[in-house]
């Protein structure tokens, strides 16, 4: 498919700190089309989560280009961007964060309520339609503290696409959740995915995870050092490297094509496609 | 608005024990306001209008005959002598009266003689002051005809009107006759045609009402009148009233009960002041209550206004759901302080009574002071509520994202 790209980095730094500046995230430069079902993962500190951050408009790189949807969003002042998240993103948090004061229904609500107040007919048949999808019509008139950690985060993946944006923005949502409700959350993120046509970027530490889905990008120090497409059959491996001038590593395999080089690659490759992959 | 009345609605009713407390904070707050206003503006309002009521407010008389010195000769300095009698009526009264007629801001003209005297019966002797009225322009002031107590309202010719008190105490009743005489040993017998209660111990023991003629040959004033006493719209504008009167008729003595009464006025001056600083202070109490609760509630719902912001809601309409408490805290708090306010000062007047069974005075329930009170809550609740809408716009959303 010829996609659209829907994001668009371009040189992004971002620099932490008054006195003591650290930079976390060293210019990255990346692509998203639309429809892409992508994770991120590295190891912590490795900069995804402020990579994540600045991709749901919550805050602006030091240095650098944003531009997602058709919206340098680098370029907006703080009531713009609040008005950009809640038109064209969808945050699901690893703490599924429902407002504990609401129902089920009435968190689903919310991101329209902020758009354009109480909910009309459409909005309350969008809003069962989507609780449905995630399975806990039944359940829509319950307060939120009244669901279980896997029903709570589908509420929330419910409410994330209740504004229909084009992208939705995942911190380890399945992070909390036992086996068989990750799986659960996972493939109704991939239902969704296929049905509305929703960017997905998945930030997570599971390798698991990420390798169900179409696209990994590799954080290791703020750099972006490997960006990879599943290929056909989803085997790790035969997962292909993208486009050389992304990857650091693949960068360096062109330079020199050094023997230490080579057996460096070579070791990041294999440890990468053991499954039990942690920090 | 819609969604942040919603979530401020929310937030309020589910946090059900801290609006209770609070409210029931601000509602003693205003209630001990709306009770004190209340109490002490209907005790002044009864003082002023025992004062002002049934009396003059403004009088005109003869100007001031001045103590004359004696000096017996140059060199013996001085030996004043200090009685100061009014020995000159109001001769020109009918003119001044008739100029006031039309005046829109005097409601009651009553030229007045008045003199002492003796009421006398058997062995019994009794102080008296003599009264000599126009009924129907006294009635304006004093109100007598529908005062009466027994017989009937009629001054003419050798009538007189007495009060309950006196009346007791010479054991009379209404038609029989009592003797009277003048400071000047001038005596008469009058015939008693009514008894009055004008509700005043003092006046009802030696006021005795006659004819302005009959008092004019009885004091041996000729003519002349000892007094125009006045009653005005405004009661508070009797020092105006009385200053311009005394321009416009410089040959006399004018005064208000504004002067009279400076020292009673002093007082309801000073405790209006207390009042409000005890109303002042409460009001601080019940900001500072809702202040702290909000900044609780701050910190206690930052994980929720973390997720309403990074879903897309600006720092103004975060600041506005805490701004929506504390005007809802206010507002209903202030109603409900009015209620229980009213129906404090409604116990105390029916519970704390004189020895005779009557309220001690009416409490005065001002819509006024009711809806300044109101205001001010509401506006207390608001400001309160935004050192904690500053904090809550302030929250950034990343940090209670990332840490749950």
């Amino acid at each position: 498919m010829a996609n659209q790209t829907i994001i668009r980095g371009e040189n992004i730094h971002k620099t932490y700190g008054d006195v003591v500046k650290t930079e976390v995230l060293h210019g990255l430069d990346f692509k998203v089309d639309a429809g892409e079902f992508i994770s991120i993962i590295g190891p912590s500190g490795s900069g995804k989560s402020t990579l994540l951050n600045l991709l749901g408009a919550l805050d602006r790189p030091t240095e650098g280009r944003i531009e997602m949807a058709d919206k340098v969003i680098t370029e907006l002042n703080d009531d713009e961007l609040a008005a950009f998240r809640n038109n064209n993103l969808g945050f699901v948090f690893q703490f599924h964060h429902l407002l504990p004061e609401f129902t089920a229904i009435e968190n689903v609500f919310m991101p329209h309520w902020i758009r354009n107040g109480a909910a009309k007919k459409e909005q309350i048949e969008r809003a069962e339609y989507l609780l449905d999808t995630v399975g806990l019509f039944e359940y829509k008139d319950n307060l939120s503290t009244q669901l279980s950690g896997g029903q709570k985060q589908r509420v929330a993946i419910a409410r994330s696409l209740m504004n229909n944006p084009p992208i939705l923005l995942a911190d380890e949502p399945t992070g909390n959740l036992d086996t068989e409700s990750s799986e659960q959350v996972f493939d109704l993120l991939r239902k969704i995915n296929e049905e509305f046509d929703t960017i997905f970027i998945i930030v997570t530490h599971d390798r698991h995870i990420a390798g169900r889905t179409d696209r990994i990008l590799e954080l290791i120090d703020g750099n972006i050092v490997r960006d990879m497409k599943a290929g056909s059959g989803k085997e790790v491996d035969n997962w292909e490297l993208l486009a050389p001038d992304y990857c650091l590593l693949c960068r360096e395999q062109q330079g020199e094509d050094t023997v230490l080089n080579r057996e460096l690659a070579r070791a990041s490759q294999a440890l990468f496609s053991k499954n039990n992959y942690h920090d | 608005m819609w969604f942040e009345w919603k979530v401020a609605v929310r937030f309020l009713y589910t946090g059900k024990l801290q609006t209770l407390l609070i409210l029931a904070g601000i509602i003693i707050g205003v209630a001990v306001q709306i009770f004190l206003g209340s109490l002490i503006g209907g005790l002044q309002q009864d003082l002023i209008n025992q004062t002002v009521g049934s009396s003059p407010h403004v009088m005109l008389m003869a100007e001031d005959a001045l103590p004359r010195a004696i000096r017996i000769s140059d060199s013996d300095l001085s030996r004043t002598v200090t009685f100061t009698v009014r020995d000159k009526g109001l001769s020109n009264w009918q003119n001044i009266v008739n100029s006031l007629e039309g005046d829109q801001e005097l409601t009651a003209i009553s030229p007045t003689i008045t003199g002492s005297g003796f009421a006398i019966r058997g062995q019994k002797n009794q102080p008296i002051v003599f009264r000599g009225i126009q009924l129907d322009r006294a009635d304006d002031i004093y109100k007598i005809s529908s005062r009466l107590v027994e017989g009937e309202a009629s001054v003419g010719g050798n009538n007189v009107l007495l009060g309950r008190e006196l009346a007791e105490e010479l054991n009379l009743s209404a038609g029989d006759t009592v003797q009277l005489r003048t400071g000047e040993g001038i005596q008469d017998r009058f015939r008693i045609s009514g008894i009055f209660n004008l509700g005043n111990q003092d006046l009802n023991e030696s006021w005795v009402f006659m004819s302005l003629s009959r008092a004019g040959t009885l004091l041996n004033q000729g003519s002349d009148v000892s007094t125009i006493e006045l009653q005005i719209a405004d009661v508070f504008a009797s020092n105006q009233i009385a200053e311009r009167l005394r321009e416009a008729w410089p040959a006399t003595t004018v005064e208000s009960w504004q002067q009279s009464n400076e020292d009673l006025l002093t007082a309801l001056q000073s405790q209006s002041s207390s009042s409000l600083v005890i109303q002042f202070f409460v009001i601080v109490a019940v900001t500072l209550g809702i202040s702290s609760v909000l900044a609780v509630s701050v910190v206690q719902k930052s994980r929720q206004i973390g997720i309403l912001k990074a879903m897309g809601t600006n720092r103004k309409r975060v600041g506005r759901i805490f701004l929506i408490q504390g005007f809802l805290l206010g507002a209903i708090g202030a109603i409900l302080g009015i209620i229980s306010g009213i129906g404090l000062s409604q116990i105390f007047v029916n519970l704390v009574r004189t020895p005779a069974g009557d309220p001690l005075f009416p409490v005065e329930v001002d819509p006024i002071f009711i809806g300044i009170s109101f205001l001010i809550a509401t506006s207390a609740g608001m400001l309160a509520a935004l050192i904690p809408a500053r904090n809550s716009a302030k929250l950034d959303p990343i940090e209670v994202i990332q840490n749950g």
